[in-house]
C-alpha cells in the first residue's frame, strides 16, 4: 500500500502538467478602420490598416476612401476622396465645416473590393462652465489656474446630440508626463488637483509648474463606444463596434480647449522666481523661470517660463533638477511640433538669492557648452 | 443503527390496488426511521384483514383505506422489520417507527433504489434522479465527496470545468439550477471560488436532482431542481462522526433530545492553520461551514423540523506591502451564505398541512484597506408557504399550496474618502455605486395526480404567480403521464412552463465563475421563462436495474446577458435579451443492488441563443456526455469507486488576431502613439476546445480500532493524466502569438479518513 501511495505520489509530482504555450493558429486577418472626425477642424483623417502576426498591424494602401456629409450646408465639396499621404493613412486637408447634428458617412473600398462602412452624427455642446480654483471659462475657452494641492477641476456641460463627454488634460511640454484622459456619459464631471496616476507609480496626475491643455470634448455614440470597449481576451467579446465589414471606429468629436496653469504652495527656499538674460545662437533671451519643487520626486522641479526667448515671446514650461547646489535645467521646443523633445540644456551652480550666476545653455542635439545666460533668483520663500 | 441498513422495498406492487376503489375509513400516516425519524418512502403498508396495500410516498407518507373500529396496521420492505401497530377506532392517523433488520445486509445503502423503484411504481414525474449518501461518498472525486460533484455525473448535466461546481442541465445556463437545502433555497452553493459545494455529504440523507418537467410545487428556475434532504439526528443514541481530508476536518454530532432529535456538523479547512503553525508564511484562505437540524416529532405525524447553516469563504492578501513612504494595501474578500428553515407538518384531518419559513442569505464583501473601495453584495431572500396534502376521491394525491418570496439583492461600492476629495461637491454619499433588487413573488399552485386506469397515471397541475416590481402575472401549467406497458415497463412525458424571477449577471464565456451575482425581475429585468416536453421511456430488469431513456425539447425566452452597450446614466439597457432552444436526448441505465452497483449516463444536447441579432451555441453546448460510475468491491478488501467521464468538445470564442486600438487626442485632434494591442474576436462560441475525458479510481476500506469505525480512502483523479483544456489565453503581444493552454485538473491522488462512534 505504502509503495502503491509513493508511486501514485510520485506520478504526479512528475506528471503533472497545468499549461502549454503553442503558436496561435493564424486566422484571418482583420480590416481595422479607424477615424474620429473632428468638428474643430477642417482636416480630417481615417487610417486603414490590416492586423498582421504579432502586435502589429500593416496600413493598407491603395484603398479608396471616401467621406459624405449628408447635410453640406453650402458646404462645395460634400463628398471627397481622401488621399493617402502614408502607407494607410488617408486625409481630406480641407473638408467641409461641421456642425452640430451633420450627419456623415464613411465607404471605404479596399483594394480586394471588400467595402467598409460607417456613419456619424457630430456632438455638440451647447454651453460648458470650467471651473478651477477661483478661475472660471466658459464659451469662448479661456485661461485657467489651480492650486495642485487645494482645488479641483469642475466641468459642467450642456451636450447637443453627443453621447458622451471626454476630458482630457495633457502636458503642452514634456510628454513625459502623464496624461489624464477619460470618457464619462454624465453632464458634469470633477477633478481632484491631487489625484493620483492610478496606472503610473502613485504621483499625482497635475504637476506644479506646468501648463497643461484641458479639453473638454463632446462625443458621438460610436467614438464612446470607442473610448470605453475592448475584447476580452477570455471570451473574444466586448469591443461595441460600428463599423459595417471591419473592426475600429467612425465617430466624432467637438473639442474645446482650455489652458489650465497648475501651481501649488512654494515652501522650500529654492522655488521661487529665476530671471535669465543673455543671449543663444546670437539671440536675446530675457525669461523668468518660476520653479515648483515636485514634492513626490526629490530635488526635481518644474517651472514657468514667460518672457523673450529666442527673441520670441514664449509661454511655456520647463523641467529642472536642483541636485545640490546645481541649477539644471531644460527648455523643451517652444514651436507646436515634437514639443516633448528638449530643445536646451541649462546648468549651473546656484548662489545665495539675489546673487547673479552663470547658466550654461547647451542644445540638446549639440555637445559642449554653446552660450552663457546669467540668471538671478529674484524672489521664493525664506 | 447503521443507515444502510434501512429498509428496501420492492414488494407486490402488482398487488397494491387504487385507493379509491377501497371502502372504510380513510387513515393517513407516516412511517419514518426509529433511529433519526427520517422519512421512509416505498415502505409497503397494509390494513390487516383487507387485501389492499400502499406505498409511502417520498416523504414517507401514506393513506389508505381501512375496516371500520380497530386496526392492525403492517408494515414490510427489505430492511426494516415487519411491525404491525395498533390503531384504535376513534384515530385516523398514525406516526409508524420502523426499526431496521438487524441482520447482516451487504452494505449497501438503498434510498435511491427505494425512491426511485417508488416512484416508477407510483408517481407520474419525468426527469427525475435520487442520490443516496451511499452514492456520493463512494463516487471517487477530489479530495472529498460532494453531493454536486455526484449530480455533475447524472444525464442531463454538463459540467463545463473540473475547477466549479457549476452544471448546466439539458441546454439551461447555470444559473437555471435551483439548489434546496431541506426545502431552503441557497443562492451560491460554493466553497473555494466554486470548486467544492456547500453540503457537508455526512448530513445528508439523500438528494432528489429533476432535470425537467417539474411538477407545479417546484418554481424559481427554469432548468432543474436539487433537493438536498439532510437527515435528522438520530433518535435513541448519541453519537458522532469526523473527517479529516486534504481540504477540511470535521465534526458531526447527533442524538436525541426527550422526543426530538438534533444533528450538528461543523467543517473547516485547516492548510491556513497548518502553514502558520509550521511555517512563517501564511496561506490566504479557509472556509468553515456549520450545518444543524433539530426535529421534533410530535402526535402522530405532527413534526417540527428546523435546519440551520451558516458558511463563510475568507481569502486575505496582502496587496502591496508596506514600505518606507508607502503604507500597505490589503484585500480581504470574504462570501458565504446562511440560512434558517422551519417546518411545521400538522395532520388536518386525513390531510397532511405543512407549513415553511424560511431565510437564506448570501453575502460577499471586498475591501481594499485601508479606506480605498468596499464592495458589498447582500442578498436574501425570505419565504413562507404553506401546503395542503391529501387524497379525494379518485384522486391519489392533490396538493395545494400558496408561497410568497421576498428577494433583497443589493450591491454597494464605497470608498469614504471620496466625500472629501470632491470638495465643493462632498454631499455625494459614500456609496457611489448603490443598486438593490426587491421583488416579490406570490405564488399559488395545485397538483393532482390520479389513476384513471390501473396502468395509467395522470398528473395535471398549474401554478401562477404574481412579480411585484416586475408587475406581471405567470401561469404555468404542468402535466405529466404515465402509461404501464407492463408492472416493469413505462412509457412517461410531461409538458410544463416555468419562470424565474433572478437572474445571474455573470458572463456565461467565462469559463469560470466563483459565485453568481444575482438580479431579480423589475421594470427593466424581465421574468425568464422556458417550455419544456419530455418524452421517456422506463423499465426496471429484476429488482435493481433501471433504465430510463428520455428525449426533450425547452425553449429560453427572456433571459438577460451584460449588456457592454449600456449607457451609465439609463437603467433600462444594462442587459440584452437572450432567447434560444435546446432539445436532446437522455439515457441512464443504473443498478441499484448488488456487489457491483453504479450507472452509465449518456447525454446528447444541442442548445442554441439568440442574442442581438447573432445566433450561436452557448459555451456549455457539449453534444454528448458520457459518464460511468462503478462501485464495487475493490483490491485490499476496499470498496472500489470508478468514474470515466468523457465530453465532446465545447465551444469558445476564437481569437482571429490582433488589431492596434487606437487612443484619440481630441486636444490635438489626432490619434496618439499609444494604441493598445487588442485580440480580435472571432465568430461567438465558433470553435471547439477538444474533447474531455476523466478517469477517477477511488478506493475506501471499513475497519474498526480503538472503538471506531474508521473509513480511509484514497482518491486518484485523471489517472489517464489526461490534458483536458480548461481555456486558451492568448498573448497577441507576441510574434508570432501565442496560445497557452490551461488545463484542467492533473492526475491527483488525494486522501483522507472518516470515522464515527
Amino acid at each position: 500500500m505504502v509503495r502503491l501511495l509513493a508511486t501514485l505520489l510520485l506520478s504526479v509530482a512528475a506528471g503533472c502538467k497545468l499549461t502549454e504555450v503553442v503558436n496561435a493558429p493564424p486566422g484571418d486577418p482583420v480590416i481595422v478602420v479607424q477615424s474620429v472626425l473632428n468638428a474643430a477642424a477642417l482636416q480630417q483623417t481615417v487610417l486603414v490598416a490590416r492586423s498582421a502576426a504579432g502586435d502589429t498591424t500593416v496600413g493598407i494602401s491603395g484603398a479608396n476612401v471616401q467621406l459624405t456629409d449628408l447635410d453640406p450646408r453650402g458646404c462645395a465639396t460634400p463628398v471627397e476622396q481622401l488621399a493617402e499621404v502614408a502607407p494607410g493613412k488617408y486625409q481630406s486637408p480641407s473638408f467641409c465645416p461641421l456642425g452640430s447634428g451633420d450627419r456623415l458617412t464613411l465607404r471605404v473600398v479596399m483594394p480586394d473590393g471588400h467595402v467598409v462602412t460607417g456613419a456619424t452624427r457630430i456632438p455638440g455642446i451647447r454651453s460648458i462652465v470650467v471651473r478651477a480654483g477661483a478661475t472660471t471659462a466658459q464659451l469662448p475657452p479661456a485661461a485657467l489656474a489651480m492650486d495642485r494641492t487645494r482645488d479641483s477641476l469642475f466641468v459642467t456641460v450642456d451636450l447637443d446630440r453627443a453621447r458622451a463627454l471626454q476630458i482630457e488634460a495633457v502636458r503642452t511640454t514634456a510628454g513625459e508626463d502623464p496624461t489624464l484622459s477619460f470618457a464619462t456619459d454624465t453632464a458634469f464631471a470633477s477633478i481632484a488637483g491631487n489625484l493620483v496616476d492610478p496606472a503610473g507609480d502613485g504621483r499625482t496626475i497635475f504637476r506644479a509648474g506646468a501648463y497643461y491643455r484641458l479639453t473638454a470634448a463632446a462625443m458621438d455614440t460610436n467614438y464612446f463606444d470607442f473610448v470605453r470597449s475592448f475584447t476580452n481576451p477570455l471570451t473574444g467579446r466586448g469591443f461595441i463596434n460600428h463599423l459595417g465589414g471591419a473592426l475600429g471606429v467612425f465617430g466624432s468629436v467637438a473639442p474645446l480647449t482650455y489652458e489650465l496653469r497648475v501651481t501649488a504652495p512654494q515652501t522650500d527656499p529654492r522655488e521661487g522666481v529665476y530671471h535669465l538674460t543673455g543671449r543663444v545662437a546670437g539671440a536675446p533671451v530675457d525669461v523668468t523661470w518660476d520653479v515648483y519643487g515636485d514634492p513626490l520626486l526629490a530635488a526635481s522641479f518644474r517651472a514657468f517660463v514667460d518672457g523673450q526667448w529666442l527673441g520670441v515671446p514664449v509661454r511655456t514650461s520647463a523641467n529642472g533638477n536642483f541636485g545640490g547646489t546645481n541649477f539644471l535645467g531644460t527648455m523643451f521646443n517652444t514651436t507646436n511640433t515634437d514639443k516633448a523633445n528638449p530643445a536646451f540644456f541649462l546648468a549651473g551652480t546656484r548662489p545665495p538669492r539675489g546673487t547673479p550666476f552663470p547658466l550654461l545653455v547647451r542644445p540638446a542635439t549639440a555637445s559642449g557648452p554653446m552660450d552663457t545666460l546669467t540668471a538671478v533668483q529674484v524672489s521664493g520663500p525664506p | 443503527m447503521p443507515r444502510r441498513l434501512y429498509p428496501v422495498v420492492l414488494l407486490c406492487v402488482a398487488t397494491i390496488s387504487p385507493l379509491s376503489a377501497q371502502q372504510g375509513r380513510r387513515i393517513a400516516g407516516l412511517v419514518v426511521a426509529a433511529s433519526d425519524s427520517a422519512p421512509l418512502a416505498g415502505v409497503v403498508v397494509g390494513a390487516v384483514g383487507t387485501p389492499t396495500a400502499t406505498l409511502t410516498d417520498q416523504a414517507g407518507r401514506f393513506e389508505l383505506r381501512a375496516p371500520a373500529g380497530a386496526a392492525r396496521i403492517t408494515i414490510r420492505g427489505i430492511g426494516i422489520a415487519p411491525d404491525t401497530v395498533l390503531l384504535p377506532a376513534g384515530q385516523d392517523t398514525i406516526r409508524i417507527y420502523a426499526r431496521a433488520l438487524a441482520i447482516a445486509l451487504a452494505p449497501v445503502d438503498v434510498v435511491a433504489q427505494m425512491s426511485a423503484r417508488a416512484r416508477f411504481d407510483s408517481v407520474a414525474q419525468t426527469s427525475t434522479i435520487t442520490l443516496s449518501r451511499h452514492d456520493i461518498t463512494r463516487a471517487p472525486g477530489l479530495l472529498e465527496p460532494d453531493v454536486v460533484r455526484a449530480v455533475q455525473l447524472l444525464p442531463g448535466t454538463v459540467a463545463r470545468s473540473d475547477y466549479s461546481i457549476g452544471y448546466n442541465v439539458r441546454g439551461g445556463e447555470s444559473d437555471q439550477n435551483l439548489v434546496r437545502l431541506d426545502g431552503v433555497t441557497i443562492l451560491n452553493p460554493s466553497h473555494l471560488a466554486g470548486l467544492f459545494s456547500t453540503f457537508d455529504v455526512d448530513a445528508i440523507d439523500h438528494a432528489d436532482f429533476l432535470t425537467g418537467g417539474f411538477p407545479a410545487e417546484y418554481s424559481g428556475r427554469l432548468s432543474s431542481v436539487l433537493d438536498v434532504t439532510l437527515r435528522s439526528g438520530d433518535h435513541q443514541h448519541v453519537h458522532g462522526s469526523g473527517a479529516v481530508s486534504l481540504l477540511s476536518s470535521k465534526a458531526l454530532l447527533e442524538g436525541p433530545v426527550g422526543r426530538a432529535s438534533f444533528l450538528l456538523s461543523a467543517r473547516r479547512t485547516y492548510a491556513d492553520q497548518a502553514v502558520k503553525a509550521f511555517t512563517s508564511e501564511t496561506f490566504p484562505y479557509s472556509f468553515t461551514d456549520f450545518l444543524g437540524k433539530i426535529d421534533v416529532p410530535y402526535g402522530a405525524r405532527g413534526d417540527v423540523a428546523v435546519t440551520g447553516y451558516w458558511g463563510r469563504d475568507v481569502l486575505f492578501l496582502n496587496v502591496i506591502p508596506a514600505s518606507t513612504g508607502q503604507n500597505p494595501i490589503d484585500l480581504g474578500f470574504d462570501w458565504g451564505n446562511r440560512l434558517l428553515g422551519i417546518r411545521w407538518q400538522q395532520p388536518v384531518g386525513a390531510a397532511l398541512l405543512e407549513q415553511r419559513v424560511s431565510a437564506t442569505g448570501f453575502s460577499s464583501g471586498l475591501d481594499l484597506t485601508p479606506n480605498l473601495v468596499s464592495y458589498r453584495n447582500p442578498a436574501t431572500l425570505w419565504s413562507a408557504s404553506s401546503t395542503l396534502s391529501f387524497s379525494g376521491p379518485g384522486h391519489e394525491d392533490v396538493k395545494v399550496g400558496v408561497n410568497v418570496e421576498r428577494y433583497d439583492l443589493r450591491y454597494s461600492i464605497t470608498n469614504p474618502t471620496i466625500p472629501n476629495q470632491l470638495g465643493a461637491r462632498g454631499n455625494l454619499p459614500p456609496a457611489f455605486f448603490d443598486t438593490r433588487y426587491r421583488p416579490t413573488v406570490f405564488a399559488a399552485f395545485v397538483d393532482d395526480q390520479w389513476r384513471p386506469t390501473a396502468s395509467v397515471l395522470v398528473r395535471a397541475g398549474v401554478r401562477a404567480e404574481h412579480v411585484t416590481r416586475a408587475d406581471v402575472t405567470d401561469v404555468g401549467p404542468r402535466a405529466a403521464f404515465k402509461v404501464f406497458l407492463s408492472p416493469n415497463q413505462a412509457i412517461t412525458g410531461s409538458v410544463g412552463r416555468y419562470y424565474q424571477v433572478v437572474h445571474s449577471l455573470a458572463d456565461q464565456n467565462l469559463p469560470i465563475t466563483i459565485y453568481e451575482f444575482w438580479v431579480a425581475a423589475d421594470g427593466s429585468i424581465p421574468v425568464a421563462h422556458s417550455d419544456h416536453v419530455v418524452a421517456g421511456y422506463e423499465r426496471w430488469f429484476g429488482r435493481g436495474v433501471e433504465l430510463t431513456v428520455e428525449g426533450y425539447r425547452k425553449t429560453f425566452v427572456d433571459l438577460i446577458r451584460p449588456n457592454s452597450d449600456l449607457a451609465l446614466r439609463d437603467t433600462g439597457d444594462v442587459f440584452l435579451p437572450v432567447d434560444g432552444n435546446a432539445w436532446g436526448v437522455d439515457l441512464l441505465l443504473r443498478r441499484h443492488l448488488g456487489a457491483v452497483r453504479g450507472w452509465i449516463a449518456y447525454s446528447f444536447v444541442r442548445a442554441v441563443r439568440r442574442s442581438a441579432g447573432e445566433e450561436y451555441p452557448p459555451a456549455h453546448d457539449r453534444r454528448h456526455t458520457l459518464n460511468i460510475v462503478i462501485q464495487a468491491p475493490g483490491p485490499l478488501k476496499s470498496e472500489l469507486g470508478i468514474r470515466l467521464g468523457f465530453g465532446s468538445p465545447l465551444p469558445y470564442t476564437a481569437l482571429l488576431g490582433s488589431w492596434d486600438h487606437g487612443q484619440y487626442s481630441p486636444g490635438y485632434g489626432s490619434f496618439t502613439d499609444d494604441a493598445q494591442n487588442e485580440p480580435a474576436g472571432g465568430a461567438l462560441n465558433g470553435a471547439r476546445y477538444p474533447t474531455y475525458s476523466r478517469l477517477d479510481v477511488g478506493l475506501r476500506w471499513h475497519g474498526r480500532k480503538w472503538g471506531l469505525h474508521w473509513e480511509p480512502y484514497l482518491n486518484v483523479v485523471n489517472v489517464l493524466d489526461r490534458h483536458n483544456v480548461f481555456a486558451y489565453f492568448f498573448d497577441t503581444d507576441k510574434t508570432p502569438p501565442t496560445r497557452t493552454a490551461f488545463y484542467q485538473l492533473p492526475i491527483l491522488v488525494t486522501f483522507g479518513v472518516d470515522f464515527s462512534w
